[in-house]
């Protein structure tokens, strides 16, 4: 009976530590995914890596109820994505509460492609540098505007050089679905960005 | 400050642009800090399931405890409280005697308490059921005369005064059924009051 019981543990034990070092051996290979994913939503360094910390937290907390282990990128990219989307949404309230006291204290509302992108009239670099980020600046917001489920395919195809296969399986969608969004997606870009430099050339 | 402004737009273009946007990389601590966020996790994890562990043990406990209370209260050497639906001889008529050489009456009451409801609750009365020693015969069934006359039948029966064949014979000759009369109700007719038809 003790003998039994003493198996039992150790295979529990066992079966923990195959657990940990699965685990780790997806942080290892997924971290940059997730921070990416973050990043294509937040644009701030910052607040993507908190994104994709709290990502894996939450990942990690829930590991043992994932069934189907190889799925755990597109479990995880999903999550990221949602935090992410919701992290933007708290940012932007934040902001909106906090415009009024700073204005007055001599702030200037960021650009839509604040943190890593933002466009600092002030600053003093060289023509090329600047022309660059405002490039930047409009794919941003173009690929912001676009719809959510076509900018998640821009988003995964444009991270790593994922092909349609694997972003198909990181969406759970077929192939074919993610070559169309992603048609759809360059198209509404393509127009979108031309808008802008109409506007800009006007 | 030309953007897009003297570039072709074609998919080559938004593509090595959308990849060179989405290309940043997290600064150096930052896997070191998620593994350090998964272990302040662990540690977490660790005292939920000790706690929850405990409270197994707790639950265990008790349950422990419940089954060596009710095994206790079911012991039959413990002396359990008489049921209520034993029922008590009549007040006013004494029973007949009874023939000592037959077996004492299985089934024994009077026609009193037959008409009156079991006041004791259902729990209480299958307790009461579980102990053999207790509860050996039903409330009522059948009236003491009857039972005297059943004891005698029976008496009757086994000293060959009565041959058990013929008494379905003697019981349709003896007693006849009596005519069921018919039953007829009259119609009820509904007057309305005198005083809410002048209103």
């Amino acid at each position: 009976m003790h003998e039994h019981a003493e198996r039992l543990v150790g295979s529990l034990v066992t079966a923990d530590l195959e657990l940990e070092r699965e685990f780790e051996a997806r942080l290892a290979d997924s971290s940059r995914l997730a921070f990416r994913v973050a990043f294509s939503v937040l644009r701030q360094r910052e607040d993507a890596e908190d994104v994709a910390q709290e990502a894996f937290a939450k990942a990690y907390r829930n590991f043992r109820q994932l069934r189907d282990r190889t799925r755990f990128r597109a479990w995880l990219v999903r999550m990221t994505w949602r935090m992410a989307l919701d992290r933007q949404s708290a940012n932007r309230r934040r902001l909106a509460r906090e415009l009024p006291v700073e204005v007055g204290a001599g702030f200037t509302w960021p650009e839509q492609g604040r943190g890593q992108t933002r466009l600092d009239l002030h600053e003093t670099t060289t023509a090329d540098v600047v022309a660059a980020r405002e490039r930047a600046e409009h794919l941003w917001r173009a690929i912001e505007a676009l719809p959510e489920k076509l900018r998640l395919v821009v988003v995964l195809a444009g991270i790593e050089g994922h092909d349609m296969h694997e972003v198909g399986a990181l969406l759970d969608v077929p192939e074919g679905t993610v070559k169309s969004r992603l048609f759809l997606a360059r198209k509404q870009l393509e127009e979108r960005l031309s808008w802008m430099v109409t506007d800009i050339r006007n | 400050m030309d953007g897009y402004r003297h570039q072709e737009l074609t998919d080559e273009t938004i593509e090595k642009d959308i990849e060179a946007a989405l290309g940043a990389d997290p600064s150096p601590g930052f896997l070191p800090r998620i593994r350090a966020r998964i272990a302040n996790e662990r540690m977490q994890e660790g005292w939920f399931w000790s706690a929850s562990w405990r409270w197994a043990r707790v639950a265990a406990v008790v349950t422990a405890v419940a089954v060596i209370a009710v095994w206790t209260l079911r012991d039959p050497s413990r002396a359990p409280r008489p049921a209520h639906v034993v029922n008590t001889p009549p007040v006013e008529s004494t029973p007949p005697p009874v023939d000592s050489a037959l077996p004492a009456p299985a089934l024994v009451a009077s026609s009193v308490e037959s008409s009156k409801p079991v006041s004791a609750p259902v729990a209480r009365a299958e307790r009461s059921t579980r102990n053999p020693a207790v509860v050996a015969r039903p409330g009522v069934l059948v009236s003491l005369d009857e039972a005297a006359a059943l004891r005698q039948l029976i008496g009757a029966i086994a000293a060959r005064q009565v041959e058990a064949m013929d008494i379905p014979q003697l019981a349709a000759e003896s007693a006849p059924l009596p005519m069921i009369e018919e039953i007829v109700l009259e119609p009820i007719e509904l007057r309305p009051l005198d005083g809410l038809e002048s209103e």
